[in-house]
C-alpha cells in the first residue's frame, strides 16, 4: 500500500479512536480495510453506469475517441452520486488492456461497451509476431494518461488501473473457443508418461501451444504494470484481474496448476505489490483459495466479495451466504465487499431495496463485522434515483 | 466394450474414441448401440458439471472427443434418425458475441436428450424468428452477456409475435444481466440463471407446455 493510503488510515484511526472529527468518504473506505468505521462504507464504480444514461451527449463511440470525456462523464457521477468512494473513470472496456494494439480487434459502437471480436492468434507463427512492448500505446497510452490525470484532479478517491493478467489477456488474443481447448491438450499431454498417448495428442494439436501463449502474456502482463509505473502512475489498489479463469470456465485446482504460477511471476516481478483479482464463487471457494500462499497473500482489498456468487431469480446474491461471509471476515481481519446487482437495482420497488441494504447492513452492525456495499452493472434504463436511496439507506443502516 | 466408449466420451478423450469405436463395431455391435453409449458419455458429462466436478474444458473435450466419433458413426447410421425430447434454438442477441454461457447451456441440453440448433453470436431478431419456423422448434433459448444487448430480447418477442409463432414456441432467457422479473416483463416462458436450471427449466416447459 502506498505511503498516501497508509497516512490516510492512521489518520482516519485516529479521527475515529479520539473523536477529532467526521470520516470522509476515502477515509471511512479504507478504515474499513483494517478496523471498524463509523457505518458501512460505499463505493461507486462509475463505469458500471452507461454513458448516455449519465449524460446523453455522450457513448462508448465519443468516450474512446475524445479523451477528455471520460474524465467529464467521471465528474458528472461524482457530482451526482454521494458514495463514500467513487472509482474507475475510463469507459473504454476491455480496449485498456493492451490486446488491441497487439491485433486483438474491438467493435466499437456508441450504445454498447467495446467488444472483441477477432483474435491474432492462430497458431505458433502468430506468436513468434508478437512484441511486448517499449512504450504504451494507443487504447493503453490513453488509458494510462487518463488514469493519471484523474490521480491528480481527484486525490480524495481512489483511482487505480487494473489489469488483465495472463489468462484474460491470453483469451483476448486467442479467443474464448480455443484457449480453453489448448488448455486441456496441454493438460492431457503433461498428465501422461504414455509416448504413444503424447503422440495421439500432437495428431489432434499441438500441446506446446498453451504455456507457449500464457508466456507471452506473462511477459506482457509484466510489462504493462511496468509501462503503468514508468507513466508515473499510482498502483495503491492495482489489480491483476482474470476475470474468467474461474467457475464455470476453470476449476479451481486447474487456476492454481495452469493459470496461478503465471499470474505469480508477475506478482511477484513487481515486488507482490498488485491484488490477484480470482474471482470466487462461494464461501467454500474462499476458504479453499485462502489455503493457497499466493492467493491468500495476494487477494488485495477485494477477496471477500459476493460479485460472481450464485443469484436467486431476482439478482440478489444468495442471502444464505452473507452470514457466513461476515463471520469469516471477521474472523480473518478482512470486509466483506458486498454487491448489489443492478438488475435487481433496476427490478427492484423502493421497498425491496430498502428490505435488501437493511438485511445486510444490519447484520454486519449487529456482528460487529466489516462491510463495504457498492452497487455494479447498473443495466441501460435503470432509474438513477434508486442509487441515491440505496447510499441514503446505508447511511440509515449501516451505522455501528 | 460400449462402457468404454461411455467413458471416453465423459472423460474427453478425444484421442481413442474412433480406435475403440472401430474396436466395438468390428466385435459386431452396432452403430445405435455405440451412439447410444457415446449419449450416455454426454450426459454423465453434463450431470458431473451441474455437480461442479467438470467445467468448460472438460465439456468442450466431451464434445470434440463425441464429435471424433460421430465421425465414424455417421456413416453406418445414413436412415436411422437419432430421437430427441425436443429441437430448441439457441443463439446470443443482436449485438452480443459472448457465447460461453451459451455454449454450456448447448452442451447441458444437447446431452439431455435435446436436438439444439446453435445459431451462434450476435443473431438479429429475424434469424431467431426464421430459425424457430424452419425447425418447427418447441422452444426458443436467448443468451445475453451485456446490460446494453439484453435490450435485443423483446424485439426478438415482438417479431415472434408478428409472424404469429408466439404461442408456438417456448422462449427462456438467461446471461448475466437477465433476471426473472425481466423474464416476465418481456412476455418469456421463463428464466435460468446457469446451463443446469436451463436444462431443468426446458425439460419442465416440454413435458408441461401450461408451465413457465
Amino acid at each position: 500500500m502506498s505511503p498516501n493510503a497508509i497516512a490516510v488510515m492512521v489518520k482516519a484511526l485516529a479521527k475515529g479512536k479520539l473523536g477529532l472529527g467526521a470520516l470522509t468518504g476515502l477515509e471511512r473506505f479504507l478504515l474499513s480495510q483494517v478496523a471498524l468505521p463509523d457505518r458501512v462504507p460505499t463505493m461507486l464504480v462509475a463505469t458500471n453506469i452507461e454513458p448516455y444514461d449519465i449524460d446523453e451527449k455522450y457513448n462508448y463511440v465519443v468516450t474512446t475517441t475524445r479523451p477528455e470525456a471520460n474524465l467529464e462523464l467521471f465528474e458528472k457521477v461524482r457530482r451526482r452520486f454521494k458514495a463514500d468512494t467513487i472509482v474507475v473513470p475510463v469507459w473504454m472496456g476491455l480496449l485498456t488492456t493492451g490486446a488491441a494494439e497487439l491485433g486483438t480487434r474491438f467493435k466499437i459502437e456508441e450504445r454498447r461497451v467495446p467488444y472483441a471480436v477477432e483474435h491474432p492468434i492462430r497458431d505458433r507463427r502468430d506468436l513468434e509476431n508478437m512484441r511486448v512492448p517499449a512504450a504504451a500505446g494507443g487504447y493503453m497510452k490513453m488509458y494510462f494518461d487518463l488514469n493519471l490525470e484523474a490521480q491528480r484532479r481527484y486525490p480524495d478517491t481512489l483511482i487505480f488501473p487494473v489489469f488483465d493478467g495472463p489468462w484474460d489477456l491470453a483469451m483476448l488474443l486467442r479467443g474464448d473457443h480455443d484457449l480453453p481447448r489448448d488448455l486441456r491438450l496441454h493438460k492431457d499431454y503433461v498428465e501422461t508418461d504414455d509416448p504413444r498417448r503424447r503422440e495421439r495428442i500432437r495428431s489432434v494439436g499441438d500441446p506446446d501451444l498453451y504455456p507457449a501463449i500464457m508466456e507471452l502474456t506473462t511477459r506482457l502482463a509484466i510489462r504493462h504494470v511496468g509501462l503503468a509505473k514508468e507513466h508515473g502512475l499510482n498502483l495503491m489498489g492495482s489489480t491483476l484481474v482474470d476475470q474468467f479463469a474461474t467457475k464455470p470456465v476453470l476449476s479451481m485446482e486447474d487456476f492454481i496448476r495452469y493459470v496461478l504460477p503465471y499470474i505469480e511471476r508477475v506478482w511477484r516481478a513487481h515486488h507482490k505489490k498488485l491484488g490477484i483479482g480470482y474471482m470466487y464463487t462461494s464461501p467454500d471457494d474462499i476458504e479453499k483459495g485462502m489455503q493457497n500462499g499466493t492467493l491468500r497473500q495476494g487477494g488485495g482489498m477485494t477477496a471477500y466479495g459476493n460479485y460472481t456468487f450464485p443469484q436467486t431469480p431476482d439478482g440478489v446474491s444468495l442471502p444464505e451466504y452473507d452470514r457466513r461471509m461476515l463471520e469469516m471476515v471477521k474472523r480473518d481481519h478482512k470486509c466483506y465487499g458486498y454487491l448489489i446487482h443492478g438488475k435487481f437495482i433496476r427490478d427492484a420497488s423502493k421497498q425491496e431495496l430498502e428490505d435488501l441494504v437493511q438485511r445486510v447492513c444490519s447484520m454486519a452492525t449487529e456482528m460487529r463485522a466489516r462491510m463495504s456495499l457498492g452497487m455494479v452493472s447498473i443495466p441501460p434504463g435503470t432509474d438513477l434515483n434508486k442509487i441515491d436511496l440505496v447510499l441514503r439507506l446505508v447511511e440509515k443502516y449501516g451505522r455501528y | 466394450m460400449l462402457s468404454g466408449i461411455t467413458d471416453a466420451i465423459c472423460q474427453g478423450n478425444q484421442y481413442d474414441i474412433a480406435e475403440l469405436l472401430q474396436g466395438s463395431l468390428d466385435s459386431g455391435s452396432g452403430a445405435q448401440e455405440n451412439l447410444a453409449a457415446m449419449l450416455a458419455g454426454l450426459q454423465t458429462c453434463g450431470e458431473r458439471f451441474e455437480r461442479g466436478e467438470y467445467f468448460l474444458p472438460e465439456l468442450m473435450a466431451a464434445a470434440d472427443a463425441f464429435k471424433a466419433g460421430m465421425a465414424v458413426l455417421e456413416p453406418r447410421l445414413q436412415g436411422s434418425q437419432r430421437e430427441y425430447l425436443g429441437t430448441v434454438v439457441l443463439g446470443t442477441v443482436s449485438g452480443d458475441v459472448h457465447d460461453i454461457g451459451k455454449n454450456l447451456v448447448g452442451f447441458m441440453l444437447e446431452s439431455s436428450g435435446l436436438r439444439v440448433i446453435d445459431l451462434g453470436v450476435d443473431v438479429p431478431a429475424e434469424e431467431f424468428v426464421r430459425a424457430v419456423r424452419e425447425h418447427r422448434a418447441d422452444c426458443l433459448g436467448l443468451s445475453a452477456l451485456l446490460t446494453t444487448t439484453m435490450l435485443g430480447m423483446p424485439k426478438v418477442m415482438e417479431d415472434l409475435g408478428k409472424a404469429g409463432l408466439r404461442q408456438a414456441v417456448k422462449v427462456v432467457v438467461g446471461g448475466a444481466p437477465v433476471s426473472k422479473r425481466f423474464a416476465d416483463l418481456i412476455g418469456a416462458d421463463g428464466y435460468a440463471s446457469d446451463a443446469p436450471s436451463a436444462v431443468k427449466l426446458v425439460k419442465g416447459l416440454l413435458t408441461n407446455p401450461a408451465a413457465g
